[in-house]
């Protein structure tokens, strides 16, 4: 199977894009994808164009894949990656194409008008005596989080969860066609709030390589340290969270301080405690003010001394399913800190953006948030935004939670929840 | 000079909001406000700047402000992001449970009026087009100072018209 994979692919046809070309498979190539492939990843599925688009990870590089409807039809990759279900859905929902063989063929989200139920997707129901659900949301918790969760108990023990979105839905791929990517930066940069630099980043950099350009060293280093800062602000938050959840308020209450004086700093340094429409294509909007940078520098090691305590034994023995990921944030940040002080002390000088020729291309942009890859798709037409597509790691992480939750009582999902810290309106758009 | 890097709202609001609940004629019984905050479609960014004040060191616990996850106790609806059409229906219904004297704050530039996704089909635009609004507090996100500014306005502005005394507030249990 791997070896037809690899063979399917280096037969097809290419086309320019960056950071790799476009390959186009033939509608009968692309069939034989559904089987899946051990070797490759799947990140997102979209249509555009007549075609059905595909983006995979393998041998650690980006696979970009294409294939044209027929007759507005292709076929489901769903049955070999389960990930693409919710993609097949969507694009189902955006533009009327129909994948053949889907594993999953209800709506993805509702797009209908206000008062009818009817467009909402529903959910699976579960066959069977002994088993009961219990709805949560989309209004719940102390500050709500916008989803609708519906639980299958088997006793006290979740047998299943599923998840109906839709409520943060605001339209953005739809707002961001037409304009200059300048002016649709705003919008990438709402896509998710603790992920604003890394979409407005993915995106800046899919519109720069789509016109054959790149921004200054200055820029390149200054958003490198930003997108750092802002894992490591997104790991203190869901740090936070799961102690709270866990009871530790004491511990929570640290981790929240701790992040909120990395955001005071920054203000200081990029003037937004959030760093958000900074990250522009071409480079940045604002430079940063060195003078403020030992400011920044202390609230980072303080940032690093808060996350240690995660690693202590009775920490962890009350996180429990929720540990380890608890310890690889509480990881990850310390080295984040570590990093984002090296860089700020060897900032090079220089201007901060280059300006955007109005070019016509294609390219896929990627950037790192604290869950996971960020990709923006971008294609250009005249220094226009004549299509885009947006794969945030929450499409990924939300199937992986409703497999993991499965066995845990509800104490435990909550922890395992916070600590997966899924944005549901990277998943709405 | 750099930026104040969390400024709080001026003044005066408080006089403004004064004048809006006198004509409403609403008034709170006591001096605490327990917020229950519904999403109405926000990118995060505000719920982030909500976390802060929940830890702010003088924030909460010194103005009598408390958040509840249960309507019937809430006082106060803290609305984030544009409303969308999907959410819509929960926002109203969240509102419907809460027991009067109730009030809505809409906190953030999309719930304020839209802000950038003002006039996308699948949104209806700020908080005022689904809930009747008595606060806002602008910017994308508002700073943890303002919006415990915003807050206290509400508390403050709801106190002045009946007595001005001295303001003493216990943090509630
Ligand atoms: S006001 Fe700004 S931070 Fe708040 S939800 Fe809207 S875009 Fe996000």
């Amino acid at each position: 199977m791997t070896a037809d994979f690899a063979i399917l692919i280096g037969s097809a046809a290419t086309e320019p894009a960056s950071p790799v070309a476009l390959r186009v498979l033939p509608p009968e190539s692309w069939a034989r994808l559904a089987a899946g492939d051990a070797t490759a990843r799947f990140l997102g599925l979209w249509i555009a164009r007549d075609r059905v688009h595909a983006l995979f990870e393998h041998n650690g590089s980006p696979l970009f894949l294409a294939s044209p409807l027929v007759e507005r039809r292709y076929a489901a990759l769903s049955p070999g990656w389960t990930l693409a279900a919710w993609f097949e859905r969507l694009a189902h929902d955006l533009t009327g194409a129909i994948a053949n063989n889907a594993a999953d063929t209800r709506p993805a989200i509702r797009h209908g008008v206000a008062g009818t139920d009817a467009a909402w997707p529903r959910f699976i129901e579960t066959p069977g005596e002994g088993f009961y659900q219990i709805g949560q949301g989309p209004v719940s918790g102390l500050i709500a989080t916008p989803a609708h969760r519906r639980f299958t108990l088997d006793g006290a023990r979740i047998a299943r969860l599923e998840h109906r979105l839709g409520y943060a839905h605001r339209g953005i791929l739809a707002l961001m066609r037409g304009k200059s990517p300048r002016a649709a930066a705003r919008f990438a940069a709402r896509i998710a709030g603790g992920a604003t630099v890394a979409h407005a980043l993915a995106f800046a950099r899919a519109a720069e390589a789509a016109s054959g350009t790149t921004a200054p060293p200055r820029a390149e280093t200054l958003r490198a340290i930003m997108l750092n800062i802002e894992r490591i602000t997104s790991d203190l938050s869901a740090l936070a969270a799961t102690a709270e959840a866990a009871g530790h308020l004491r511990r929570a209450t640290v981790l929240g301080r701790v992040r909120a004086e990395i955001a005071a700093a920054l203000a200081l340094v990029f003037g937004h405690r959030l760093m958000m429409d900074l990250v522009v294509p071409g480079g940045l909007a604002a430079d940063a003010r060195p003078d403020e940078f030992p400011r920044l520098t202390a609230a980072l090691a303080a940032a690093s001394r808060a996350v240690r305590g995660i690693g202590r034994v009775s920490v962890r023995r009350d996180l429990r399913g929720a540990a380890p990921l608890a310890l690889a944030r509480a990881r990850s940040a310390i080295n984040l800190a570590a990093t984002a002080r090296d860089a700020l002390a060897a900032l090079p000088e220089g201007i901060i953006a280059h300006p955007l020729p109005a070019a016509t291309g294609m390219a896929i942009g990627a950037a790192a948030s604290a869950t996971g890859m960020i990709h923006h798709w971008v294609m250009l037409e005249a220094g226009q935004i004549a299509d885009v597509f947006v794969i945030d790691p929450a499409t990924r992480l939300l199937p992986a939670l409703e497999a993991a939750s499965v066995g845990m009582n509800f104490d435990e999902f909550a922890l395992l929840s916070e600590i997966y810290g899924i944005s549901f309106g990277a998943v709405d758009l | 000079m750099n930026p104040d890097p969390d400024p709080a709202t001026p003044d005066s609001t408080v006089r403004v909001l004064a004048e809006r609940l006198a004509a409403s004629g609403q008034a709170l019984l006591g001096r605490s406000l327990a917020v229950r905050h519904v999403d109405a479609g926000s990118c995060g960014g505000c719920e982030i700047e909500l976390a802060a004040v929940r830890v702010l060191r003088d924030g909460l616990s010194r103005s009598g402000i408390t958040f509840t996850d249960d309507p019937r106790a809430a006082d106060v609806l803290l609305i984030t992001g544009v409303a969308t059409t999907n959410l819509a229906e929960a926002a109203q219904r969240t509102l419907a449970a809460m027991a009067p004297p109730r009030f809505v704050v809409a906190m953030g530039d999309c719930a304020v009026d839209g802000g950038v996704f003002k006039g996308s089909a699948p949104v209806l635009g700020g908080a005022e087009r689904i809930l009747p609004v008595d606060l806002l507090i602008a910017g994308c996100p508002p700073t943890p100072r303002q919006i415990i500014a915003g807050l206290l306005a509400l508390l403050e502005a709801n106190a002045a018209p009946v007595r001005r005394t001295p303001r003493r507030i216990e943090p509630k249990a």
